[in-house]
């Protein structure tokens, strides 16, 4: 077990290292940050100068190497728009991000989970028919467009919720279902499609043979296997999708979160904000990952011993 | 031990859908078990064995197919008549199942106490300490060593014969009067296979358990068996006492089937083997559906089903050839 997880920080690190290196040459392939923010008047003096307090002026592995020693030591770097650490940036609006992420696991949850069981129970009857139709329109229609719709729903038409930015719990709603929207049904197909599996097995008819109970069977006997790929799909997926990927909704909703300050660090070219806001992003999608394997464990015995 | 007997399956049929329209996996079968008694049920793969013990059961998912026709009295009460409430009082408590393959028959993720003690707990409604000693007894009785750690073990812990012995405990739970063994020992190597035969001998003659035993090991048959219906393509075409069926087989396809078990005192240049395929269910011959590969076949076999002859006591076989071709 302790090789296991010594194997698994090693490939973590290498992961990292790769995602940081990758990120650090994109960033460059932008443009230059000096044009944007000296201006167009600006003498060519005062944009050198710029260069140099970035360290701009250095060639680019030499930029690099500098980047890895002071990564190696978690420094990530100065913005070059605001002047703070850029990690203290990204640690600020990080919490917006959980809430999005949190409630939008939650949502996607207790509305996938039961649907796919019951779904998967009641398989052709017209909830299941249902589903299925939803699934696919959930997954076929981008979530973007669906924000904007929510917006014009609920925040213009109806007036329920608010159409934009952070505060109460009612700001973090629309953002969250639609951070979720697409994962609701690719969830509920999963879990689905998994209890079907597991309502075939040996062991279920065996609980039928039981005589216990329909309820028994299906989250006593069921549910519980059924969940090993559901949990995956969720934390590698979903979870790191809503850690991470809130990029889409934190836009439209304008709501102030680190998948909104990857857009702005992105537009105004400040190299170390982006690269400390990706870097944290893809640190956590690893840790994740991490946790997954730990998770399993606990849900299944076999992988335990 | 009472004279009536403790199962009775009266022409039980089956339908399974199949493409468009449906197929009957269980055809018109009939036969009574016993108390003390074990009836083997043989026959190829695909013969409509497993779904005969489903059937009983009545355990075929809606999405698969359902009984269509017979009876099935167990103790005295049809089975077919009850709703799925009272079906399921039956189900373990008076009829229990042992599966075929004891890797895949355990859930994963339950300690095998749990899925032990939640039959004792659903038949007998034990609770706390009296439900953890049944569970240790009921494991004891089953002679797996060390029950009371075996209680917290999980399935991928134990080896594939202990696991059948958990499976045993689990059918052994109510106790019931009938017990479906179908092919308990084909994914158990030989010595563990006698081991679990020689078990279920001991619990029978115990508590004049009533046994359907599935297989289709000739060996077994001999071994555990009192008496045996050979099934071909959904029928029994062939029910007799095990000494009666080894000595005098009167179906063609018994005949065929037992020469087909390789004796190891004689030497031969070829096993024997049936020629031909078991048809298949959507695509029945019309008449026997044997005749396509029975060397006694003449034209009355291609054209009627074959009538059911009494060719002694306790002995049926349903052939054309026996009833003289209907001449």
């Amino acid at each position: 077990m302790l090789r296991f997880t010594l194997s698994r920080l090693l490939q973590a690190a290498v992961t990292l290292w790769m995602v940081a290196t990758i990120v650090f040459f994109l960033a460059r392939l932008t443009g230059d940050p000096v044009a944007l923010l000296a201006g167009e008047n600006a003498t060519a003096e005062y944009e050198a100068e710029m260069r140099r307090r970035f360290g701009l002026d250095l060639p680019l592995w030499q930029q690099y190497l500098v980047f890895l020693k002071q990564l190696s030591m978690g420094d990530l770097g100065t913005s070059i728009v605001s002047g703070e650490p850029a990690m203290m940036q990204v640690l600020e609006r990080w919490p917006a991000t959980l809430e999005i992420a949190v409630a939008g696991v939650i949502i996607t949850l207790s509305l996938a989970l039961p649907i796919g069981v019951y779904a998967a129970a009641n398989r052709g009857s017209w909830l299941d028919t249902f589903a299925r139709a939803f699934a696919v329109l959930g997954q076929a229609v981008p979530a973007f467009w669906v924000g904007l719709i929510f917006i014009l729903v609920f925040a213009v038409h109806l007036g329920w919720l608010p159409a934009g930015g952070r505060g109460t719990i009612w700001h973090v709603i629309l953002p969250a279902i639609t951070t979720g929207w697409f994962a609701v049904a690719g969830i509920m197909r999963l879990t689905r499609s998994s209890m079907l599996e597991v309502l075939a097995s040996e062991y279920v008819k065996l609980a039928r043979a039981k005589g216990l109970p329909a309820r028994t069977v299906i989250w006593k006997h069921a549910f519980r296997n059924a969940t090993i790929p559901v949990i995956t799909f969720t934390a590698l997926v979903v979870l790191a999708q809503f850690l991470t990927g809130s990029i889409v909704a934190e836009t439209v909703f304008s709501y102030p979160g680190v998948g909104s300050l990857v857009i702005d660090a992105l537009r105004k070219r400040d190299f170390p904000q982006l690269q400390a806001a990706v870097f944290f992003l893809s640190m956590l999608y690893v840790f994740v990952n991490l946790g997954i394997d730990l998770v399993y464990g606990f849900l299944d015995p076999r992988i335990r011993s | 031990m009472s004279s009536a007997p403790v199962l009775k399956v009266e022409g039980l049929v089956t339908e399974l859908r199949s493409g468009g329209g449906s197929v009957r996996a269980v055809d018109d079968v009939s036969f009574e078990i016993n108390a003390g008694e074990t009836l083997g049920l043989v026959g190829e793969s695909g013969s409509g064995k497993s779904m005969t013990c489903l059937s009983i059961l009545r355990l075929i998912p809606s999405s698969v197919g359902r009984v269509t026709g017979g009876r099935v009295v167990l103790e005295g009460t049809d089975l077919m008549t009850l709703d799925e409430a009272q079906m399921r009082h039956h189900r373990g408590r008076r009829i229990s199942i042992i599966l075929q393959d004891p890797m895949t028959s355990l859930n994963p993720v339950l300690r095998i106490g749990d899925q032990v003690g939640e039959a004792i707990k659903l038949y007998r409604g034990l609770e706390g300490p009296a439900l953890r000693d049944a569970i240790v007894d009921g494991l004891r009785a089953m002679r797996i060593p060390a029950p009371e750690q075996r209680v917290s073990a999980y399935p991928h812990e134990l080896s594939g014969g202990m696991r059948q012995r958990v499976g045993a405990a689990i059918a052994m739970a109510g106790p019931p009067a009938v017990l479906i063994a179908d092919e308990p020992t084909t994914a158990l190597d030989a010595t563990v296979q006698s081991q679990l035969l020689a078990l279920l001998k001991d619990v029978q003659r115990e508590t004049g358990l009533a046994i359907l035993f599935v297989t289709h090991d000739f060996g077994i048959v001999a071994t555990i068996c009192d008496r045996v219906a050979v099934m071909y393509a959904g029928r029994i075409v062939e029910l007799a006492p095990v000494a009666e069926l080894f000595a005098n087989p009167r179906h063609p396809y018994t005949e065929a089937l037992l020469r087909s078990v390789p004796d190891l005192d004689v030497d031969v240049e070829r096993l024997y083997s049936i020629e031909g395929q078991p048809p298949a269910l959507d695509d029945l011959p019309a008449g026997c559906s044997f005749a396509p590969r029975c060397a006694y076949a003449r034209d009355v076999c291609r054209e009627r089903g074959p009538p059911r002859i009494e060719a002694g006591p306790l002995h049926h076989a349903s052939c054309w050839k026996l009833a003289g071709y209907g001449d």
